[in-house]
């Protein structure tokens, strides 16, 4: 076993007091940074590499690394406490982890997406080290039309997760796609949907687009509510009960599962395995009326999905030098500076290293977890401040961190037009969450459609000739069959218990 | 109770006057129409791409040793979006021409931009090139595991079959889109028979290959490399005219008797009107950093080439491929 | 009633989003290039489509769904609400023209006021303290570009 002997002598150098220093230090600031509501991981990550650069290779990515997982950490933390995703992937946790923290949970809600985070982290890990060269050939088989069945499996979680009205669902999603279409054309790369408007060239961002619809009109709707405080008083244990974690145990392991295998292919982001893991969880639940109230297996799920597609990505990362998301191309960037190629020579090049790396993710993983169950109290405490003073401050930042994201004041525009528009479509109960799935995962769509186009020389049929895509369709075939039979049973008991739709 | 009014709005407006007289006081610091010193603050180094790429990477580096030798703040701003235009209106059309903006241009935002478009939204004139100071040369390769054992098999094969090959670009008129042009030109072939694979990133476009999704690879070195090392891809030939210090191996195309010469580059440019001495300064320093060991170690770590031109030199071969490249884009029938 | 009318509405605004997609969708068709039989117009034409046969269903065809109403604030809390409305599109206009710190405070306070029950000495504390955070955040640690104010005001 020559890879044990490696990962222990990477352990030992991980290990080392001042190295373990720094991956705690990457872990905090990385929390603190990932935590400020709008800035997702990808943006702490992009901050937060130059201050790496004043120290040893060694070091420098095992800070790396604990800066990875903290923002990871720190974006689900404004997920639940602000209800202000960080980024797309972290949008899921949004869904029940904002409401438990409203019902005064918000501590066991963090709690939860730290273990959940934790356990799927580390099993990414360990499957980074025994499986990594096994997948690397799998995903390569993934072209174009796989990808387009992909997304249409995807889709099915739009009819999953959009509320009472199936035809309302539809129409947002394809409100979503159309946003997502906005921009210089695929083929032509022709200005289309801006109607000769060119700052709109550079199409919506996605996470202007989030924080208007779920950061924004969030405040809006708390003015009307004459909210006090988002919860007043204690907001719960910080660690989570034992029928808690007894309740998240299997959520959090299917989602990991689910997390993993899907974020094995490149190009499939946390956002999408997030969605797919919380929709899954709400179909196997016996009580999927309580999800969007609150439910915790709603947190753990998602938050687990969310750290094993990244631990996931970090295998395409490392075995093909294939970024799958955001973070990792910037992670890839911090890597290169350092002389590191990610890539399949890799692990033959720079053995030590590298081992070193997969250890100190290890050790940010723990790290993170050891610092931020203590923190979550310090997390939580946020949501403790009087309604009237967190609201200023929530839209403030909103709108600066919007800005910051592409340092573009239209950003900032589209970002209030939305939470605008977020308010009335809740005020009607048109369902936001489609819209914001489809405007995510709208561009590949189409672009794996016209690509699967050109590859079969504009023959339509080969989606069907190919086993992976043909499998998946029949997999979506099936999935939208008893989507739409389990919505029939549950529709009228959600319906009757009067519950606000996501 | 009136009085207190009055005096809480007193104690307001003086608290808000200080704070606008923090603040104006620092935009204040204009640099004068005459030979100012020059840099005296922070400069901005616009990059239209995202982070992570080639771009990206090497204009951090510039920046760094920009810095150091300046012992001024060079900030790199992310401005991608749009194919590179969101970054040049940015940097070029909205930003200062007082040297404390400057972009990490490229080719494909430049020469191929207005090569390829009648009508581009940023033109040659709306800055100025200051100079290169990266190459990237273009390569072909193919899936490891292809029938093509090198570029002559695969020529005669195109040669046959030109309406069967699939190639990877990221637009209609990329770098991608080029090189594949390039060589169907210089084998005989007509382009417009070829079916292209548009992609969203050279990564994606080479993963493509590798997997067999699409036949003949047309991306740069740095981009080809690391599934290429890890035996995914076999590289037939390289587009430019010397070999490449990443693939010492692999043929250049003028070897095999194919005369094509394409390779990306990356330069620095700063809005129309910046004042001469300025871009002088520009041009002396990456001049001094292309000479440095620790540039060009730094640069070969992320696979790229150092590679210098000056001023007049850069301009010159800019208007010399938008001629050449203007005609090649009609003759695709892609330009717009 | 009044849901059966909103949906209603809102089938009329699907319709109206999907007449401009096909129309852009046409505009795209003749851009095609090579031969290829789909391109950028493809998607658009189909959503466009498929939204205006959403937006008839909405108006002609789907009875509304349950007794749920949408209520809008009346009065004071109306008024409130549109204050806080305002004063964000205020801030994106004034972080253009007067810059971070001036807009940042005056907006702050504005906020500080509409929405919390406090006087207006410590609004502009909360303010000034949310303006001093957020500069440290943004502008010294993060050094995010904010746009540089277009008349620089002094008093």
């Amino acid at each position: 076993m020559e890879i044990l002997h490696l990962l222990l002598s990477g352990f030992a150098t991980a290990l080392q007091p001042d190295n373990l220093l720094m991956a705690a230090i990457g872990a905090f600031v990385g929390t603190l940074v990932g935590a400020l509501p709008g800035l997702g991981p990808t943006s702490a990550i992009a901050i937060l590499l130059p201050l790496t650069a004043v120290l040893s290779p060694t070091k420098a990515i095992i800070m790396l690394a604990g800066i990875y997982y903290g923002a990871m950490y720190g974006g689900s933390s404004s997920a639940i406490l602000l209800g202000i995703p960080g980024d797309a992937a972290a949008v899921a946790t949004c869904l029940d982890g904002h409401p438990m923290a409203k019902q005064g949970r918000g501590g066991p809600a963090l709690g939860i997406a730290a273990v959940s985070s934790f356990f799927a982290g580390t099993m990414g890990v360990v499957a980074l080290v025994f499986f990594g060269p096994m997948f690397a050939d799998q995903a390569l088989k993934f072209g174009p039309p796989e990808y387009f069945a992909l997304m249409l499996l995807a889709l099915t979680v739009v009819i999953g997760l959009g509320g009472a009205s199936i035809s309302k669902a539809l129409a947002m999603g394809f409100l979503g796609y159309l946003l997502s279409l906005i921009g210089l054309g695929t083929m032509t790369n022709m200005p289309r949907l801006a109607f000769g408007y060119a700052p709109l060239w550079g199409g919506l961002d996605v996470i202007s687009v989030v924080i208007g619809l779920f950061a924004i009109s969030e405040v809006l709707n708390g003015i009307e509510e004459k909210k006090v405080a988002i919860s007043m008083g204690n907001i719960g244990s910080v660690f989570p009960t034992r029928n808690d974690l007894r309740k998240s145990a299997i959520p959090t392991v299917r989602g990991g599962l689910l997390g993993f295998f899907m974020g094995l292919l490149p190009g499939v982001s946390a956002a999408i395995t997030t969605f797919l893991a919380y929709d899954l969880e709400k179909k196997c639940s016996k009580t999927p009326e309580r999800f969007g109230q609150g439910a915790i297996e709603g947190v753990a799920a998602p938050e687990s999905a969310n750290n094993a597609t990244s631990s996931a990505g970090f295998i395409t990362l490392f075995a093909l030098g294939i970024p799958a998301s955001p973070p990792l191309a910037v992670l890839l960037g911090g890597l290169m500076i350092y002389g590191l190629t990610p890539g399949p020579m890799l692990f033959q090049q720079n053995p030590d290293f590298v081992w070193a790396v997969i250890a100190s993710m290890f050790i940010g993983n723990i790290v993170c977890l050891v610092l931020n169950l203590p923190l979550v109290g310090l997390w939580a405490k946020l949501t403790q401040v009087p309604f009237g003073i967190l609201a200023p401050i929530i839209l403030l930042i909103s709108i600066v961190g919007t800005y910051t994201i592409r340092n573009d004041m239209l950003d900032v525009l589209v970002a209030l037009i939305f939470g605008i528009l977020g308010y009335f479509l809740k005020k009607f109960h048109w369902p936001l969450v489609p819209l914001i799935i489809c405007f995510i995962l709208g561009p590949m769509l189409e672009k794996s459609l016209l690509q699967s186009f050109a590859m079969a020389f504009e023959n339509p049929f080969i989606f069907f000739q190919r086993p992976i895509s043909l499998s998946l369709i029949v997999a979506t075939g099936v999935f939208l069959i008893i989507s739409i039979i389990l919505r029939r049973r549950t529709n009228s008991r959600i319906a009757s218990s009067g519950l606000e739709e996501i | 109770m009136k009085m207190k009014k009055k005096m809480i709005w007193i104690i307001s407006i003086l608290l808000l006057s200080v704070i606008v007289a923090g603040c104006s006081s620092q935009g204040s610091s204009q640099p004068a129409k005459q030979e100012a010193p020059y840099p005296t603050k922070q400069i901005e180094l616009v990059v239209p791409a995202g982070p992570g790429g080639l771009t990206d990477l090497t204009a951090r580096l510039v920046a760094d040793f920009v810095s150091k030798k300046w012992k001024q703040p060079v900030l790199v701003i992310n401005k991608p979006g749009a194919g590179n235009v969101t970054g040049l209106q940015y940097g070029l059309m909205q930003g200062r021409p007082d040297g404390y903006t400057a972009v990490a241009d490229n080719i494909a935002a430049s020469v191929l931009m207005v090569a390829g478009m009648k009508n581009p939204p940023i033109k040659l004139e709306d800055r100025i090139f200051v100079s290169k100071f990266v190459d990237n040369p273009m390569c072909f390769s193919v899936a490891a595991d292809s029938p093509f054992k090198d570029m002559k098999e695969l020529v005669e094969w195109i040669k046959q079959n030109p309406e069967k090959l699939t190639h990877s670009s990221l637009s209609t008129i990329s770098m991608n889109a080029l090189t594949a042009a390039e060589l169907c030109k210089a084998i005989g072939v007509d382009y417009k028979k070829t079916q292209p694979i548009l992609v969203q990133s050279g990564s994606a476009g080479i993963t493509m290959i590798a997997g067999g999704h699409a036949i003949l690879g047309d991306q740069s070195v740095q981009e080809t490399y690391p599934l290429a090392a890890g035996g995914k891809l076999r590289v037939l030939a390289v587009a430019s005219k010397e070999r490449s210090p990443l693939f010492p191996d692999v043929p250049t195309c003028q070897e095999l008797g194919i005369n094509i010469d394409v390779t990306w580059y990356g330069g620095i440019s700063l809005p129309k009107g910046t004042p001469d001495y300025i871009v002088k300064k520009w041009d002396q320093t990456i001049a001094e950093i292309e000479q440095d060991p620790e540039f060009i170690n730094k640069m070969k770590e992320m696979h790229g080439n150092a590679s210098y031109l000056n001023t007049a030199d850069y301009n010159n071969s800019i208007k010399e491929q938008v001629e050449q490249y203007t005609e090649l884009f009609d003759s695709m029938g892609v330009r717009q | 009633m009044k849901t059966l009318l909103a949906d209603r509405i809102a089938g009329v605004i699907l319709f109206v989003i999907g007449g401009l997609a096909v129309f852009e969708a046409i505009r795209l068709y003749p851009l095609h290039i090579g031969r290829s039989i789909v391109g950028d117009e493809t998607f658009i034409g189909f959503l466009g489509v498929a939204l205006m046969i959403l937006g008839g269903l909405f108006i002609f065809v789907f009875k509304p769904q349950g007794d749920k109403q949408a209520e809008f604030p009346t009065g004071e809390l109306r008024k409130r609400m549109l204050l806080v409305t305002g004063l964000l599109f205020a801030y994106w206009v004034l972080l253009q023209v007067i810059g971070y710190t001036a807009s940042t405070f005056i907006i702050g306070l504005g906020l500080f006021r509409t929405m919390g029950a406090y006087g207006w000495l410590r609004c502009s504390v909360f303010a000034a303290m949310l303006t001093v955070v957020y500069y440290v955040l943004f502008v010294v640690w993060l050094q995010s570009p904010f746009p540089e104010p277009s008349i620089g005001i002094l008093l």
